[in-house]
């Protein structure tokens, strides 16, 4: 037998292989996983240009709109966090990311929902863990308190920025509601 | 409202006293009063209806905006989750997979460009180590100007290419060829399979080459002369991840030793995809380990033989050539540290020599042997701002003929020694400015000295 054969084979049957999900994971499946069993609200807020710079500014990075989308979980009334959604470019192709922060600020956990880049530059879970636990501050960036990602340096700073910008805001909204 | 409401009390008032106070004249009073008064009372209807209608039309007005923000939102939602919501919602990654594993990457299909490129201007002392003229000149040259496209046909079927424009005119001895392409079928993390030309997977700089990715405005020479990178080459081979290990392994057409020489050692018998001989073939791979994030090792190889049908007299030559090299490359903060080494050994060297007419110290080395290590820190790392500034410093040993067959020489002037120290300058992540001095010496004394500053970018 050719040794092209089994080979040729596998070629076929991957062509033959129907494309399953387009994505990593779906939002809700990443909110029930975080919060199960919580009563989820969506949370809509719109920021003034003067809101939208103090953000930047305090995140160091440019936002990527000034209307703050978001889930809320509560259980019995008691708020348990909220999950901001962030879509961004991570070289020339956009991600999709869910920040779940904890009402004193810090995160709780990142999910990439979305990841368009080739997969080799897809931030490994053990990386994202590394902002557990963690809320903003000037060490919470590359070359400081966060490891590089190997091979990944663009996933790397993708991913902080967009935390950075999302804490901001959170603290922003907090802020707003009279409990910084 | 209030105030015609009160007038209309105190109306009522005066007209109860007036009844009260003189029955004679009352009537007349009474109907003229009642008269005005259901005038007010129609004017009060009439403000009253009036003032509903404006509370209702704002009501449904504000109804309608709110509606709207929802839908913009719920819109900017769905564009902001970008198929996300479309995900099977029971779908928590199955436990007993690898995280990731459950993954499939990417949603987008179609073309995708990217590039990177470098201008290189190189300065040479006046002479060499050993006092003699030098004939080499100053140049500056827009060394590389390359594209990257890509195109997702398909979840599973994605391809990848590198066009390369070397040395900017192909009238000027510049050179156009394609560095990468090939079709990727993505099964899953720990098993895909990759066919094209392809880059062997061998140490740090032949994969990955584009100039803010190493430090230095040239390449480490050792993975220039022993790791002859770009190197690329036709085949198959299959690729993936075991949670920290990864691993390329790919059959390629082998290399063609009538190209390889004392000073260059393989680079010359690179084929690069364009007809190449495929009478013999090689096995190259790489194995890498990070055991915890920015600290990475790994080994990568190359076995094959490189006579590609050569004959010398009844005998082909079939001269095996492997290669083997180790790496390592830590990154902690502002700190990033590589170290290398790499040997090759060939066998069926003194036919070669033979059937390729080489006497004396032009012997092709039957092991070839280099290592360099180099350190960088970045000065801005802990300050407030996202440039980099990282002064580094590289040492290189390397060696085209470490070994010759009997009956030939080694010319001292391949054994040479690299030290490079410089900087790189990064305003961008994806652009740098670097600038150097190497000095390099050689068991001949004809090492010579350069200065050199690059510019380079990708995107």
């Amino acid at each position: 037998m050719s040794p092209l054969r089994p080979a040729l084979a596998l070629l076929a049957l991957l062509a033959a292989a129907p494309a399953s999900a387009v994505v990593l994971q779906s939002h809700e499946a990443a909110l029930a996983e975080a919060w199960p069993g919580a009563e989820l609200s969506k949370l809509r807020e719109f920021l003034t240009e003067e809101e939208a710079a103090r953000v930047e500014e305090q995140a160091g990075t440019a936002l990527e709109s000034r209307v703050v989308l978001a889930w809320q979980a509560r259980q019995g009334g008691r708020l348990l966090g909220t999950a901001y959604l962030d879509r961004h470019l991570v070289r020339t192709l956009p991600e999709t990311v869910l920040v779940f922060v904890e009402p004193d600020g810090a995160v709780k956990k990142i999910e990439i929902l979305t990841f368009d880049e080739p997969r080799d530059y897809l931030p490994p879970e053990r990386w994202l863990a590394q902002f557990e636990g963690r809320a903003l501050a000037p060490e919470l960036q590359l070359k400081r308190d966060i490891r590089g990602i190997t091979g990944a340096t663009l996933s790397g700073r993708a991913v902080t920025d967009s935390v950075r910008r999302l804490l901001a805001v959170h603290h922003l909204l907090a802020e707003r509601a009279g409990k910084p | 409202m209030r105030p015609l409401a009160f007038s209309a009390l105190l109306s009522a008032l005066a007209l109860a006293a007036l009844l009260t106070a003189s029955p004679a004249r009352a009537d007349e009073d009474l109907q003229r009063r009642l008269e005005a008064l259901e005038q007010t009372i129609t004017a009060l209807q009439g403000e009253l209806r009036a003032l509903r209608a404006e509370a209702d039309r704002r009501e449904t007005e504000s109804q309608r905006l709110e509606q709207a923000v929802d839908v913009l939102t719920d819109e900017l939602e769905s564009e902001r989750l970008a198929g996300a919501e479309d995900a099977p919602v029971e779908g928590a990654a199955p436990k007993g997979l690898a995280p990731a594993a459950s993954k499939v990457y990417s949603k987008s299909r179609g073309v995708s460009i990217g590039g990177y490129g470098e201008m290189l201007y190189q300065s040479f002392s006046s002479a060499p180590d050993d006092g003699t003229p030098s004939p080499k000149k100053d140049q500056i040259d827009f060394l590389r100007a390359i594209l990257y496209f890509g195109y997702k046909f398909n979840d599973r079927i994605v391809f990848n290419s590198e066009i390369e424009f070397e040395h900017a005119s192909t009238g000027s001895g510049g050179e156009a060829s394609v560095e990468q392409a090939y079709l990727d079928f993505l099964v899953r993390e720990e098993f895909n399979v990759r066919a094209g030309m392809l880059l062997p997977p061998i140490g740090f700089v032949n994969e990955l080459h584009e100039p803010p990715t190493f430090l230095g405005a040239r390449r480490p020479q050792v993975e220039q002369v022993v790791i002859p990178t770009t190197w690329r080459e036709n085949g198959a081979g299959i690729h993936g991840e075991i949670g920290r290990f990864s691993y390329r392994a790919y059959l390629l057409a082998g290399l063609d030793a009538s190209g390889f020489s004392d000073s260059s050692g393989l680079r010359g018998g690179r084929q690069k995809g364009a007809k190449s001989l495929a009478e013999d073939g090689a096995l190259t791979f790489r194995f890498d380990y990070e055991p915890i994030d920015g600290l990475l090792f790994g080994v990568s190889g190359y076995f094959g033989e490189s006579g590609q049908g050569a004959s010398l007299g009844a005998d082909t030559l079939d001269v095996r050539t492997e290669l083997l090299s180790a790496h390592l490359q830590w990154r902690w903060r502002g700190l990033q540290a590589r170290a290398l080494w790499a040997r090759v050994e060939l066998d069926d060297v003194a036919d070669l020599n033979t059937w390729l007419g080489k006497t004396g110290a032009d012997s092709i080395g039957e092991r070839m042997e280099g290592w360099y290590a180099e350190l960088g820190y970045d000065l801005l790392a802990h300050r407030d701002t996202r440039h980099e500034l990282i002064p580094f410093v590289r040492y290189e040993d390397y060696d085209t003929q470490a070994e010759v067959p009997s009956g030939w020489l080694r010319d001292p002037a391949n054994d040479r020694e690299m030290l490079t120290i410089g900087v790189s300058y990064k305003p961008h992540p994806d652009v740098v400015i670097k600038l150097d001095w190497q000095d390099e010496s050689n068991g001949a004394g004809t090492g010579q000295d350069q200065l050199n500053l690059a510019l380079g970018y990708l995107f």
